[in-house]
């Protein structure tokens, strides 16, 4: 059964890539809509469902209608549809934000799922392999422990402020509030890391030069082949797109 | 500790252990902050014409302020998990991968040359993490989401125009008060 998550990280990240500069080089509706395809299928394949690209999706409509009305307004590809006083509604404008839309898509859609099918110990695996120092790479690890820990620390700031009745409702107070509820973080934070990072050097962190992994990534020989398959596919896009 | 220790105060590089977690753990609380800011713009009239200044103000500060802190590879770590925690609710994210970066090394060799107490070097570190930052946030707006040339260049220069003297009072006011607390030596 294909599952995403048990993907070599180097194949997601490639896989990643490709589906980012090929948005990015590419100005095709139809070569950036199968490629959006692509991901939704191969999400649905899966995880059986996209429930985890919903949030994303929200957030990417309200951009993609903000770049909907920029262009509408400021875009100047096509011929004149419509003119009233300064304001000039050009044909062009629809092509392009269908284009920017599938393209924003793509390139969300695709780092949000390598992030979200890709175990953080994986990533480090493959910064190591890459010859990055174990004590850089335990970095992204670190990164997934700490986020949550660092969340719960600002919820516990601003229930702190509501308890003290510190007013957050309008735009004004909550940039008001802004220092009070950052700075109280920051010295958290600063108390956080002083003491993790002396746990971890009582434990040994960066003694010694490499470091053993319960699970080790193996790149299958079928899995090698598909990058390079993908690097060859992105090569002709570029090609193409040139000439 | 030793590392921290041997290497000079002028030194590009601080490569101890505090200095790596604090600058992952600050970079977290960095990601934070321009998840709050964003909001606060986006719930005002230039953010929902897509300029975000107060989100610019304190990604510009952020990214001054923890690379004065944690020098390098610090000041670079903290700047990219922004950048990449950032896939969670932005398309521009591959440009901030490089504003970022280019953003920090700017601070430290600024800081590298220039010892941080005058107003003008605050204002050359934040000048050119301003104008460097939204340059390449311009050329994303351009060739990611697809907005017109003089729509991406005026989005960015009123955002220079903003952040900047906002920036570089927020970084000297901290930057001060960390140095007399002896938290920056």
């Amino acid at each position: 059964m294909f599952r995403l998550n048990k993907l070599d990280p180097r194949l997601k990240l490639t896989w990643c890539l490709f589906l980012v500069l090929t948005a990015l080089v590419s100005r095709s509706i139809l070569l950036n809509g199968i490629l959006l395809g692509v991901i939704l299928i191969s999400e649905l394949l899966s995880e059986k469902s996209l429930r985890s690209f919903k949030m994303l999706s929200v957030v990417l409509l309200i951009i993609g209608s903000q770049v909907l009305v920029i262009n509408l307004i400021f875009g100047r590809e096509g011929v004149l549809l419509y003119s009233w006083g300064i304001l000039e509604i050009y044909s062009g404008f629809v092509a392009t934000a269908i284009l920017a839309f599938l393209r924003i898509g793509i390139i969300s859609f695709s780092a949000y799922q390598f992030g979200i099918h890709t175990d953080p110990m994986d990533m480090a695996q493959m910064l190591i392999h890459w010859r990055i120092p174990y004590r850089y790479a335990m970095l992204v690890p670190m990164v997934a422990r700490f986020f949550p820990v660092m969340i719960g620390e600002y919820q516990s700031i601003c229930n702190s402020q509501s308890a003290r009745g510190v007013p957050n409702d309008t735009v004004g107070e909550k940039i008001r509030n802004l220092p009070a509820s950052i700075l109280p973080l920051m010295y958290r934070a600063m108390r956080i890391s002083n003491d993790a990072a002396l746990s971890v050097e009582l434990r040994g962190y960066g003694r010694h030069a490499s470091r053993n992994f319960q699970k080790k990534i193996n790149l299958h020989p079928l899995e090698g082949m598909t990058i390079v398959c993908l690097i060859i596919g992105f090569g002709g896009v570029l090609i193409k797109t040139i000439l | 500790m030793q590392n921290e220790q041997a290497i000079g105060k002028k030194s590009i590089f601080k490569t101890d252990t505090k200095s790596l977690i604090g600058a992952v753990v600050m970079g977290i609380v960095f990601v934070i902050a321009c998840q709050i800011t964003g909001q606060i713009d986006n719930m005002l009239p230039w953010g929902k014409m897509g300029m975000l200044l107060i989100n610019g103000t304190v990604w510009a500060f952020f990214t001054g302020i923890l690379t004065l802190l944690y020098k390098q590879p610090g000041g670079l770590i903290a700047a990219e998990v922004e950048a990449l925690i950032s896939i969670m609710y932005t398309p521009l994210w591959p440009t901030f991968i490089f504003a970022n970066g280019i953003a920090s090394i700017w601070v430290s060799f600024v800081a590298v040359k220039c010892d941080m107490t005058k107003w003008s070097h605050h204002i050359l570190a934040q000048g050119g993490v301003c104008v460097l930052g939204n340059a390449i946030v311009g050329v994303g707006l351009v060739f990611i989401l697809g907005l017109p040339v003089g729509v991406a260049a005026v989005s960015s220069l009123i955002t220079i125009a903003v952040t900047w003297p906002l920036a570089t009072l927020a970084q000297k006011k901290v930057y001060d008060a960390l140095m007399k607390s002896g938290m920056v030596k």
